[in-house]
């Protein structure tokens, strides 16, 4: 190690922890009166915005069977079950999609969401179950499960180092008689069945 | 010397009505990328597209009210602080940070990487002819500039030779950059040994980002000619790749004698990602170059002694030819760990009339970080550097040994603690041992104070080391003497075995404050300590044949105070205004057994003040008028004046349908042609930089 200059700096340093360490002590003052908001809360708010934004996305860039737009009088943009939206999605009610504004409706019975555009499916017990009744449906289902996709689900949420990304099952789609543009297929982090 | 790696998070404009600047949410989240950097790799880039650049923000506060106004590929550059990892806070960011985003590239008609710094608070961008540049951080400049890091996705491009960069061979598609890091001040407690006064981290998208074909064409009166051509696609094991061609011509600058220094340059290269799981990312790409370059050089040539020395002026060609490939795995072990080893292979040809130099590189790095306790987050790393290089002797230029190899080894560690939610303090220290100067330690300590959610305060002392050059130790250059002293006696450069590193301590402020994303600032003040600085002390070689020796040594010292402002104003939805401002003294001290006359001018080749303002107004949709004055103090190089000047660019561009833009660009518009800055060591003839103007056709498809 050269040591030449080494203890004009150490004497630097050491002085300049010091200097730091006062300032510490001052600041703790000022510290106690910085409230110190719930980030965690602020993270999933965060999180479920841009959720919001994304499912109003996707309601852009799929594609549902002409009859299913042109009977109904609105757009229905649904969750089922428990999810942690809030109020965020009800901000999208009276934007237009397909020409049609976006009604958004909150279910917990199955039953209740057949008639919908796009399911996001949240905290729910029966999920095989739910996606089998669904599969036939021109109904885009989303969820943040694990293995949605796999299971038969459309499209997926997936939080990759802390960035919302998506997967898609092309083939679910497919069955459900819905058309996905490009350009989510391009976006998607996989997509599993035949395009 | 450690690299950087690439980070993903992305921190750009949307150019909508969200733009941050760079000071604050970006420039957090660029420290924090930077630091994270270390850890993620590239992988996490797979998310922007190369149509848009997206400014994101870390924090809720910082995003607009109605995200559906976003593009999805800004929606997917979000980083959201998960409830499971350690929060993200806005007081990270304990450094001077300047971001270039995409879109600024685009929008300041930007054709290679110096053009894209010139704004930059704190960096001297200067050219000294068409093909060759003088650009540093916080003084010091000099075409053989040495202070400085500049790493293209995580390789280092300064040559070990002169610790400075080829600047006319780093090439890069401008259109597939995602973003420039500019970092003031020391980085050595991670970056290590050249990155004293800055460093440079240019940051191209993740093939994801790059899907579809692009092709672009510029062309004008100094740009004769840039074509573009890019594929991007992804294989059926999900694996996304891009492909792209780039061929440059510039035409030769000004000088009342001629200047021959046109040049061109051609560039292949590819990258390929694949993101597999979310805990896996792995990188491979690579490039290949070929370069002509002209200049005029004057060279010192005869024996010493009768008969007389001769002084030929040589018009030649410097040719180039380079490349590498770049290996990176990041890997994810738990949620709040994770490792990423890079290693890369870098070639550097040159063959000119002066300078000859035929280098391989090969890099390992691993990095590691893990979450210890609540609040401290640590992130360590070992680095080795095996350089080898071969040389051709001429005349003038002569390295001894001709042929050498240099081994460089570090290792790193780093603890950021969290002593309160707004108040972070972060420990490291960086050691590594290099062949010129063996052992060299480079510890810091740095503080971030979150004084509110839209101020930071922060503060740093660092140590940083500049290493000495190969040149340094081994060179023997004919320089050509001053005119007042007989040409018959040689005057050389000689490199000096026991020449040693040069030392910087480093005490920065700082202070930002980002008001809704409305209005910004960010302002840095640094003192910089600097020890054993390089001198050149003439001494008499009685010969026979006489001459005069000018060994590297080690016999100054001096202090450099500065202050960088970055300021930006969102006007109105589509119009921001930003302005940049620096300011710099430079004091430098000669130990009293110095004889040196020339290294303390390095005071004076820098302006005392810059400044640049610039505006980006959106007509509607598809059109864009970009604009912007620059002024750069006078300077003296060598005992020359240059004089202060002021210039003007305006871009027009216009979106005519989706994925084709057309855009007429002027730079310089203010004067016929200026002079900007003079050569140093090696006597190529300096022109002046001229009016620019050129058109250029981007098609995305």
């Amino acid at each position: 190690m050269k040591l030449s200059g080494h203890n004009t700096f150490m004497r630097k340093l050491i002085a300049g922890i010091q200097a730091v360490r006062q300032a510490m002590a001052a600041l703790l003052v000022l510290l106690l009166t910085v409230p110190v908001s719930g980030m965690a809360d602020e993270a999933q708010q965060t999180e479920y915005r841009i959720k919001t934004a994304f499912l109003y996305n996707f309601s852009r860039f799929v594609v549902w069977p002409e009859a299913t737009l042109q009977d109904r009088s609105e757009f229905s943009l649904c969750t089922l079950g428990e999810t942690l939206f809030g109020e965020q999605l009800d901000t999208l009610t009276g934007k237009i999609v397909h020409n049609k504004v976006i009604v958004v409706k909150h279910f917990y019975r199955l039953e209740d969401a057949l008639d919908c555009h796009l399911v996001f499916i949240g905290e729910h017990d029966e999920l095989a179950e739910t996606l089998w009744t669904l599969r036939k449906q021109p109904v885009l289902t989303v969820s943040n499960a694990t293995g949605f996709a796999e299971k038969g689900g459309i499209i997926q949420f997936k939080l990759i180092k802390n960035k919302i990304r998506f997967l898609i099952n092309t083939d679910a789609a497919k069955t459900a008689g819905l058309t996905i543009s490009s350009k989510l297929l391009s976006l998607a982090i996989s997509v599993t069945g035949t395009r | 010397m450690n690299t950087d790696r690439q980070t993903g998070q992305s921190a750009h404009s949307n150019g909508l009505t969200m733009q941050t600047i760079p000071t604050t949410p970006t420039a957090r989240l660029a420290i924090t990328l930077t630091r994270r950097l270390r850890r993620i790799g590239a992988g996490m880039t797979a998310g922007m597209l190369a149509a848009l650049s997206v400014q994101a923000a870390t924090l809720d506060d910082t995003l607009p009210d109605d995200l559906t106004d976003m593009s999805m590929e800004a929606l997917m550059n979000i980083e959201i602080t998960s409830v499971a990892k350690k929060p993200q806070k806005q007081s990270d960011a304990a450094a001077a940070i300047f971001v270039i985003t995409n879109d600024d590239l685009r929008r300041w008609g930007v054709t290679n990487i110096p053009e894209a710094l010139r704004r930059v608070p704190g960096i001297d961008v200067a050219k000294i002819d068409a093909n060759k540049w003088a650009i540093t951080s916080r003084g010091f400049n000099s075409r053989f500039a040495n202070k400085l890091l500049v790493l293209i996705d995580g390789r280092s491009v300064y040559t070990p030779l002169f610790a400075g960069v080829y600047w006319d061979n780093q090439d890069v598609v401008v259109q597939d950059v995602e973003r420039i890091e500019v970092i003031r001040g020391p980085g050595g407690t991670l970056w290590g040994a050249n990155a004293v006064n800055g460093v440079i981290n240019i940051i191209t998208k993740s093939a994801a980002d790059t899907q579809g074909d692009m092709v672009s064409v510029t062309a004008g009166n100094e740009v004769k000619g840039i074509g573009v051509a890019r594929h991007g696609g992804k294989l059926k094991n999900g694996i996304d790749y891009r492909v792209y061609a780039k061929y440059s011509d510039y035409d030769e600058a000004y000088s009342s004698s001629g200047a021959h220094d046109d040049w061109r340059t051609g560039q292949l290269g590819f990258r390929s990602d694949w993101v597999q799981t979310d805990r896996d990312s792995i990188t491979f790409q690579g490039d290949y170059y070929r370069g002509k370059a002209g200049q005029q050089v004057s060279i010192a040539t005869g024996t010493a002694g009768p008969p007389p020395t001769t002084i030929n002026q040589v018009v030649d060609d410097t040719e180039t030819e380079g490349g590498n490939l770049l290996f990176r795995w990041s890997h994810m072990t738990t949620s709040s760990s994770d490792f990423a080893l890079q290693i890369y292979y870098d070639h550097v040809g040159l063959d000119g009339t002066v300078l000859y130099e035929d280098r391989d590189t090969l890099d390992i790095d691993f990095q590691h970080r893990f979450q210890w306790r609540e609040d401290h987050d640590v992130v360590w790393g070992l680095d080795y550097r095996f350089t080898h290089d071969n040389t051709d002797n001429n005349p003038t230029f002569k390295l001894d040994p001709s042929s050498r190899s240099v081994n460089l080894y570090s290792t790193f560690i780093q603890d950021e603690i969290s002593l309160q939610d707004n108040l972070h303090l972060t420990l490291g220290t960086k050691l590594e041992h290099n062949d010129f100067s063996g052992f060299e330690y480079q510890p810091g300590i740095r503080l971030a104070l979150g004084l509110s959610a839209s101020q930071t305060l922060w503060g740093s002392v660092s140590r940083a080391v500049r290493m000495p050059a190969r040149g340094e130790q081994d060179v023997m250059l004919r320089l050509v003497p001053p005119s007042s002293a007989d040409p018959g006696i040689p005057v050389v450069a000689d490199g000096d075995d026991g020449y040693d590193s040069e030392v910087l301590t480093a005490y920065e402020l700082g202070y930002r404050l980002n008001h809704d994303n409305i209005w910004s600032v960010d302002v840095a003040v640094f003192y910089n300590d600097y020890d054993k600085l390089r001198t050149l002390d003439p001494s008499v070689d009685p010969g026979p044949p006489p001459s005069v020796r000018l060994p590297f040594d080690n016999n100054m010292s001096g202090e450099t105070y500065g202050l960088e402002l970055a300021s930006q104003w969102q006007v109105r939805s589509g119009w921001r205004l930003n302005a940049s401002y620096s300011w710099l003294d430079m004091r430098l001290h000669l130990d009293n057994n110095s004889t040196d006359t020339t290294s303390r001018s390095s005071e004076d080749a820098s302006p005392s003040s810059k400044a640049a303002i610039w505006s980006a107004l959106d007509f509607g949709n598809n059109l864009q008028f970009d604009a912007a004055l620059r002024y750069v103090g006078g300077i003296e190089v060598n005992g020359i004046d240059i004089d202060s000047y002021v210039e003007a660019d305006l871009r027009l561009g216009w979106e005519t349908s989706p994925g084709l833009e057309l855009s007429i660009i002027g730079q310089n518009l203010l004067d016929n042609h200026h002079p900007e800055f003079l050569p140093d060591f090696i006597n190529t003839q300096p022109t002046e930089v001229e009016r620019s103007i050129y058109g250029r056709i981007t098609w995305s498809f």
